[in-house]
């Protein structure tokens, strides 16, 4: 994952529909600032935001590697 | 206001609990609500609020009992500051619920995340779910301590858990002395913890959060902040009293807990604020927030709107997305808008604008919602 448009691209995918991805987001960004609906130019390709944002979704059971691959912690 | 079919809602001033039992009994029975799957209980600090759950356990045997103390009450027919408020789901509202404790200090030691996924367990054993994996028919009610300071990591605990499954409540209050805090869950209590209640609904629900705040367009940037103790040092690089003082045009000497009051400040997500309350000015000019705030992130500066317009048009909204009346809410109002609404004599206002169904809630030392937040009404309103 070497952009955020691209976790965004893979947690909607892997939450399914836009109700539960708006879920997901809300509690990413209350605990990193990044809004995955709204990204900011400054943040798209910032390695801590990209890093705390995949933190934060590992925490939430959402493992995206950097190969894209992903998984979910069921 | 006439409880809608399978649900009522109850308020006494008793304070003996078997009067507090009797006064539910007779305001359910008359709504027809005779075997409730789930009975939520809000309680002043002087109240017995783990006998009230024991003797609601007892006389309904099959329902899941959550409660809390309080910071205030209100419900269909009366509100305080020392009462009670109660609403009791039939079967036709909610299928089945379970209850349970977390405790966030086990032998000495706290651990709030480990509390959480115990309690989140029995939960799903006790409903035969998967958390991760729930549908659209559930949602949970969360009543945590409110004097810790252990809101967040509740909140992410149970995100963590279960991050589509949507917790909504409040932290327990002690009518404003900011001592100690009883949440409840069937016969168990804790003084350190949270009252978890898993609903699976029969009805259609929708989770409402609003406030009476708007952006000013002023923004300030985290730069300096301890998450842990809620305490943000530094905004845009200066000590967070004077950079918060500038953003309102005034003299940092004027902070005080009512201009706090009236501008906090909002993380904004996709237009809507995440109030976080600013509490005090600490020595060297940081500021103690009721709310932690990360480093980096940026916040809006916020000024007040009419106190019922945002309420309104928060029932409004439920309904057009419920497709029908509201027939029933939990309503979690914070303290801070308790205090307006005792300045400018709003309690009158507040509970007509809840007069058209089935309501019970109390006044919070905050709000959860995916998150903590402060300065909010927050409900889950059925149809």
């Amino acid at each position: 994952m070497k952009t955020l448009e691209e976790i965004k691209l893979e947690v909607r995918t892997l939450t399914g529909d836009d109700v539960r991805f708006s879920l997901v987001n809300v509690r990413v960004m209350l605990r990193t600032g990044v809004n995955l609906k709204a990204i900011k130019e400054t943040q798209n390709d910032d390695a801590r935001s990209i890093r705390e944002v995949l933190s934060a979704l590992a925490e939430l059971g959402y493992t995206l590697t950097n190969a894209g691959r992903r998984s979910f912690h069921g | 206001m006439v409880d809608a079919p399978g649900v009522a809602s109850a308020y006494t001033e008793t304070l003996e609990a078997h009067g507090v039992d009797e006064a539910f009994a007779l305001a359910f029975a008359a709504a027809s609500v005779t075997d409730p799957t789930a009975v939520v209980f809000f309680c002043s600090i002087h109240h017995d609020g783990a006998r009230i759950a024991q003797l609601l356990r007892t006389r309904y045997p099959s329902a899941a009992v959550l409660g809390c103390t309080s910071a205030g009450v209100f419900a269909t027919g009366g509100q305080s500051r020392l009462g009670v408020s109660a609403i009791a789901f039939g079967a036709s509202k909610v299928k089945r619920a379970f209850a349970a404790v977390a405790r966030f200090e086990s032998a000495g030691a706290v651990d709030v995340a480990a509390g959480v996924r115990t309690a989140m367990g029995e939960l799903a054993h006790g409903l035969g779910v998967d958390l991760r994996a729930v549908s659209d028919e559930y949602v949970g009610l969360v009543l945590v301590d409110g004097v810790r300071g252990r809101e967040e990591a509740c909140n992410q605990a149970l995100g963590n858990v279960a991050p589509l499954l949507s917790f909504v409540g409040g932290s327990a209050g002690d009518d404003g002395r900011q001592k100690e805090t009883f949440v409840f869950a069937n016969s168990e209590s804790s003084n350190d913890g949270a009252a978890l209640l898993l609903l699976e609904m029969n009805a259609p629900f929708v989770i409402s959060k609003t406030c009476n705040f708007e952006p000013t367009g002023k923004k300030l940037v985290i730069t300096k902040a301890d998450e842990t103790t809620r305490t943000v040092h530094e905004l845009d690089g200066e000590p967070a009293a004077v950079a918060y003082a500038r953003s309102l045009g005034i003299p940092v000497e004027s902070v005080n807990g009512r201009v706090f009051s009236a501008h906090p400040v909002g993380i904004m997500i996709d237009g809507v604020p995440w109030i976080r309350s600013p509490g005090r000015v600490l020595p060297g000019g940081s500021i103690a927030f009721r709310c932690s705030i990360a480093e980096g992130m940026e916040v809006d500066v916020m000024r007040r709107t009419d106190f019922l317009a945002g309420q309104n048009a928060a029932l409004a909204d439920a309904a057009i997305a419920l497709g029908q009346p509201i027939a029933a809410g939990v309503v979690f109002n914070c303290i801070f808008r308790r205090l307006q609404m005792d300045a400018e004599n709003l309690h009158g206002p507040f509970l007509e604008s809840l007069s058209g169904f089935t309501v019970a809630g109390f006044h919070t030392y905050g709000e959860s919602w995916l998150g903590h937040i402060n300065h909010t009404f927050t409900a889950v309103f059925l149809g």
